[in-house]
């Protein structure tokens, strides 16, 4: 029996290899792990760590969620951004080891390719500014010096709807990194009553996390790049050419910044569940963000959402839908129309939004 | 013109290689993208501001008003070229490029506020 054991092993050897081998170039086969490649369709609504699986093993994903709170910036010389290599209590936050790196990379060539035409935006903003949203126009600046500006586009920070899917309110602020705020009380998250702990606001739970769900147009997702920190951004594209155009170097200013310059976004430790447990927060949501390098216009058939606190219901409601109006004088806009669902109080309190941001604009005479 | 990382008997230093124009000019994709934001619902002051901003790479190095019209110097932190754009209510006005030797002085301006010794070549 002893001559066949050879063959034999020969064989298994072969097979391995070559079950290896089809399974890479099988395009219909996560390479990583035995199970059906999503669809491009199907990649807009699945939770990015289940698709990263498809194509990272379990270690490289924990090199990746191992990344966070890590310094991403050490070859920046210039003194504006020496705050973002420290952390909220102002220790040295550790360099990105190689094989961070190289996660990470990978992480960003499997995700990225979702950022394309059709693809589905969101972008969360403060309640705040829901009125000026919904009025189409809102006021910034000094009391001194009011500028009336027309809000119709999406700008700033922004992900995949995937990359909140299912998430309650307080979820959300964690995964999107939104306790940035420092004040007792904030639009995202409000002071804890301890140091470096902030919990979700007062606003939030009273009203919900809103957000614009938008339909991304092929100039809208090319201006959309992924933000990452000088170190990381010079390995990715010395490893492929590609993120010289799909990325942007944003390096962290300020300590207590949740920004991660890792391009995927996180709460910076501060937040907590419950105010009187210090260590208990959320979990991390693997993601990919986005920052949008020049404005992008809303666009017919973008809806204003709003999604709860307290995480027993996590279905979302549409709030209002971006469609096109006549004018009396015949010409047609683009405007915000409340569902008609609503439920009466929800109706009056973005109501009351819309009125007192209207008044604002008039007062400041827009 | 990145300043380059040196680990010396002194610990960590930055090393700023001889002047090259090349080294410090503007490209055309960061001037061509500062254009696209002329004519923006925010004031330039407003969008450099801004927490998300997608300039948050360039700083603030200058600033002048002549003609009733204010001017902002702004020098990429990284690779350090600049660009100077007139700042508006309404995004940003003109976008010049300034010359690498500029942008060159500008950025051996910041070297004593750095953290760490710049050593400066040739």
């Amino acid at each position: 029996m002893r001559p066949l054991r050879r063959p034999f092993l020969f064989v298994s050897l072969f097979a391995a290899l070559f079950s290896q081998a089809v399974l890479a170039a099988n395009p219909g086969q996560c390479p990583a792990v035995h199970r059906p490649m999503p669809t491009a369709e199907e990649r807009q609504h699945l939770e990015p760590h289940f698709i990263l699986r498809c194509f990272l093993s379990i270690a490289e994903l924990d090199l990746v969620a191992g990344a966070l709170d890590h310094d991403a910036q050490t070859t920046v010389a210039d003194p504006a951004f020496d705050s973002g290599q420290l952390n909220p209590d102002g220790s040295m936050r550790p360099p990105l080891s190689a094989a961070q790196i190289a996660a990470l990379i990978k992480m960003h060539l499997v995700l990225d390719q979702d950022m394309r035409a059709g693809a589905i935006l969101r972008k969360f903003i403060p309640n705040s500014d829901v009125g000026g949203f919904l009025f189409g126009r809102t006021v910034i600046g000094s009391p001194a010096s009011p500028q009336v500006v027309a809000t119709n586009t999406v700008r700033g920070f922004v992900g995949l709807e995937r990359n909140t899917n299912g998430l309650g309110a307080g979820e959300t602020v964690a995964a999107l990194g939104l306790d940035f705020e420092t004040g007792a009380l904030g639009q995202f998250t409000d002071a804890a009553g301890v140091a470096f702990r902030r919990k979700i606001s007062v606003e939030v739970l009273a009203h919900g996390l809103h957000s614009i769900r938008h339909v991304m147009s092929a100039q809208a997702a090319s201006d959309a790049k992924i933000p990452l920190a000088k170190d990381l951004r010079d390995a990715a594209i010395a490893a492929a050419a590609s993120f010289s155009s799909r990325s942007l170097e944003m390096n962290r200013n300020g300590q207590s910044n949740p920004y991660t310059g890792l391009g995927y976004s996180a709460d910076i430790g501060v937040l907590t569940i419950k105010p009187n447990d210090g260590d208990a927060g959320y979990p991390l949501h693997l993601n990919e963000e986005d920052v949008m390098t020049v404005p992008t216009p809303l666009s017919v058939g973008d809806e204003l959402l709003m999604r709860k606190a307290d995480g027993s219901d996590r279905s979302e409601r549409v709030i209002a839908r971006y469609l096109p109006v006549r004018n009396a004088d015949g010409t047609v806009t683009n405007q915000w129309l409340m569902a008609r669902n609503l439920p009466r109080a929800l109706a009056r309190y973005y109501n009351g939004l819309f009125n007192q941001a209207k008044a604002r604009v008039l007062a400041a005479g827009g | 013109m990145p300043l380059l990382r040196r680990e010396t008997g002194d610990g960590t230093a930055w090393v700023r290689p001889p002047f090259r124009p090349e080294d410090y000019a503007a490209p055309d994709d960061a001037v061509a993208w500062f254009k696209r934001w002329q004519g923006d619902a925010l004031s330039a002051e407003a969008i450099l501001a801004d927490r998300e901003s997608p300039f948050a790479n360039y700083v603030e190095v200058a600033r002048r008003t002549s003609d009733g019209r204010t001017w902002i110097t702004l020098l990429e932190a990284s690779r350090e070229f600049a660009i100077e754009i007139e700042a508006l209510r309404e995004g940003f006005g003109e976008v010049v490029p300034q010359p690498p030797r500029r942008a060159y002085e500008l950025a051996c301006a910041r070297d004593p506020l750095r953290s760490r010794p710049v050593i400066r070549e040739g």
